[in-house]
């Protein structure tokens, strides 16, 4: 990066299965509240990035990011919106901080949000559907089942029990359980995720993240902010799933996390805390292996053994992961980073952990592309 | 059932693209799949408008070239040998193949 960025204000609306209002609203509160807590004035940011993936299809929306920077009085600033299905919010990031590193902008507002509960179910599921290659739509096939395929082809290889991925829920629930701002704030057992309906064998329900509404926003500024961005970098996957070599492979994941490794100068033993991609159970397990936290068919053994806890080696998903927190697509991304801001800045209240480095990886589609970040208390 | 290989570099795939992913070409002809084997499979059962309900997905991988496809049943699993044949009812408006035991 040509210059240190730092991160000055964060702050999100809670994630909700139904909120009171539209996505535009949730951005102006997730905006405002990053404002606030950066202590900068709409007319100061040169820059308003807004990542979404489908307002036009969920609300009738377009030109959320004009209305946004509007809104707050950014006149003049540069503005624009990033579509990348769920990795949006990580993608409007990336935006941000390249315009503040290229010099174009010295304060910059990056905000993600998305509303879903205003859809049918038919429409959601279609809006969703639609990432996926168009041979793969001819067959029916779903995120979820794309899921219930590497699970299945996970829990195989490995010969791992299906407690393994009740376990991710369990942690995630508990974990959101202490969040204010999660969608679900309730512990649940292995027992209910053993229990629970069956969605793409052998994932059950509690296996799959929600759909959510809801916001989250940063301000990035040159210097002074009290966290750093170490590194943001993203890759492209294969389209279509099966094109890989391994059903097992995120090649996306293990690229982009090798080049946030790499720009950041750390490496895996410097991460004190992780926000990874459980859109799915399995995900998390196989987006950890990607990155070189355990080696592959560990990972499974190492969250059994509650190393990935809140009170274990390496604490993931802190905040309740997509799993509890929830999954608005566009704002996920931006979540994720809204979390590791709290936790480095020691206001993580109830789920703190003891941390000076954290990583979060926003994945778009099954892999279609991942989003890699490294942030660091700014001492 | 076809795959598409490059005319100039012979690397093959089952999903359309308008380049070669190995050297750019744009020269295509169609190779048989024939026989492959099933690597993983799944049974959706939350399915979209006009897809069945419920749904039976396989990753099946014929040599070098592998694809997610509907299963004729749930019976089929990891390890079987299968080939991509007949002419289904996929989901409204879409007919053709599905995974089959060779």
């Amino acid at each position: 990066m040509e210059r240190a960025i730092t991160i000055a204000g964060a702050g999100m609306t809670r994630f909700a299965s139904d909120a009171d209002a539209d996505v535009r609203t949730l951005l102006e509160r997730a905006g405002t509240r990053a404002l606030d807590d950066a202590d900068v004035a709409g007319h100061e940011l040169d820059a308003v990035h807004v990542g979404n993936m489908a307002a036009e299809a969920f609300e009738d929306l377009s030109g959320l990011h004009n209305a946004l920077a509007a809104s707050l009085g950014a006149y003049g600033a540069q503005a624009d919106r990033v579509e990348n299905t769920s990795a949006s919010g990580a993608s409007a990031f990336q935006r941000g901080l390249q315009a503040v590193a290229s010099g174009a902008a010295d304060t910059a507002l990056v905000a993600g949000g998305e509303r879903m509960s205003s859809a049918s179910t038919e429409t959601a599921t279609g809006v969703i559907g639609s990432i996926v290659h168009p041979e793969e739509y001819e067959y029916g096939v779903t995120l979820p089942s794309f899921g219930g395929l590497a699970a299945d082809g996970y829990l195989r290889r490995y010969d791992a029990p299906y407690e393994a991925l009740a376990t991710v829920a369990a942690k995630n629930h508990a974990n959101g359980a202490n969040n204010e701002y999660a969608q679900f704030q309730k512990e649940i057992t292995v027992e209910d995720a053993v229990e629970s309906p069956r969605i793409a064998d052998p994932l059950r329900l509690y296996d799959c993240c929600p759909t959510s509404d809801g916001a989250a926003a940063l301000v990035l500024q040159a210097e002074g902010g009290d966290v750093a961005v170490r590194a943001c970098e993203s890759a492209v996957g294969t389209h279509a799933v099966a094109e890989r070599d391994d059903p097992l492979e995120i090649a996306s994941v293990a690229t982009a996390g090798e080049r946030a490794f790499a720009a950041a100068d750390r490496d895996q033993g410097d991460i004190d805390v992780a926000c990874i991609h459980d859109a799915f159970t399995v995900l998390e397990l196989l987006e950890l292996e990607e990155l070189g936290f355990y080696d592959e068919g560990e990972a499974w053994r190492a969250t059994m053994d509650g190393e990935t806890r809140l009170d274990g080696d390496l604490p993931v998903n802190p905040g309740g992961g997509l799993k509890a927190r929830g999954h608005p697509l566009g704002a996920t991304g931006v979540s994720q980073l809204v979390e590791l801001v709290w936790q480095l800045r020691g206001e993580a209240d109830g789920r703190q952990v003891d941390c000076e480095t954290g990583l979060a990886v926003n994945v778009a589609g099954f892999g279609n592309n991942a989003v890699c970040s490294i942030l660091e208390e700014n001492t | 059932m076809t795959a598409t290989e490059c005319e100039s570099c012979d690397e093959a795939w089952a999903y359309d693209r308008v380049r070669c992913p190995n050297c750019g070409g744009e020269e295509f002809e169609s190779v048989e799949l024939g026989a492959g084997e099933l690597v993983a499979t799944t049974v959706s059962r939350v399915t979209p408008p006009g897809v069945r309900e419920p749904n039976p997905l396989g990753i099946a991988r014929f040599g070098d070239v592998a694809l997610t496809a509907q299963l004729v049943d749930e019976e089929l699993d990891a390890g079987d040998e299968v080939v991509l044949a007949g002419d289904y009812q996929l989901r409204d408006g879409h007919r053709g193949p599905r995974l089959e035991q060779a």
